[in-house]
């Protein structure tokens, strides 16, 4: 029972092995990528929170035909007593405000609601959507 | 730089993600992650609040605040979430 429920969760390969948080981090990633709408082809997204107070939106792109790096960056935003603090590869430290605060907020939001039921709670939400049908 | 929480007016547009994907962290982490990074870090602090003390710029903090909880309330969440997976699969800790 276990093991179907954990497999199917986070996606681990038979035979069973359990859950580590890096893997745990690691499917939360991918789904954190797709809260940002489509991605062209070639480039790849990844969003999540660390263990700690620090999220990361990860972006690269590659060429499609030659696979050549074309660029690739990772946002670091720290949630700290004084506000969320944003750095761009180590650098550019800022203390985010307005818009992109707004999005920051919506964006963490959506990442909890979506990992919870496509990660966490997937059977017992499909239990309560047919017990309540 | 822009960045998709000052671009895009909105999320969840579909999930389009190449597979095979080898996360990017290293750096992040080699930057942050241990003594030595801690301290870079508590530098990079340091210069960002001399550099604003020298603009007569204020922190967000009050502006924030609200945010700031609500950010923390959701990370709670999320730990919460990661923690009763691995206590119910045996995983204390890493």
């Amino acid at each position: 029972m276990f093991r179907s429920i954990f497999s199917r969760a986070v996606n681990l390969v038979v035979p069973f092995q359990a859950p580590t948080l890096s893997k745990l981090i690691d499917e939360e990633s991918k789904i954190g990528g797709t809260l940002f709408g489509h991605a062209s082809r070639g480039v790849t997204r990844r969003f999540f929170k660390d263990d700690g107070n620090s999220w990361f939106y990860s972006e690269s792109a590659v060429d499609p035909s030659t696979r050549q790096e074309l660029y690739s960056y990772t946002i670091r935003y720290e949630v700290l007593p004084q506000g969320i603090l944003k750095s761009v590869d180590g650098r550019g430290h800022v203390f985010i405000k307005g818009i992109e605060l707004g999005r920051l907020m919506q964006a963490m939001s959506l990442y909890k609601q979506r990992i919870r039921s496509e990660l966490y709670q997937p059977k017992q939400q499909k239990a309560t959507r047919s017990s309540a049908a | 730089m822009t960045t998709p929480f000052q671009q895009h007016p909105g999320f969840d547009k579909g999930p389009e993600f190449p597979q095979g994907y080898s996360i990017r962290r290293s750096q992040e982490e080699q930057q942050h992650g241990g003594v030595a990074g801690l301290s870079k870090h508590a530098m990079d602090l340091a210069d960002l609040h001399e550099q604003g003390s020298r603009q007569g710029n204020t922190l967000q903090g009050i502006e924030t605040a609200t945010e700031t909880m609500q950010a923390l309330e959701i990370a709670a969440e999320i730990d919460a979430m990661r923690s009763s997976l691995l206590a119910s699969s045996g995983v204390e800790s890493e």
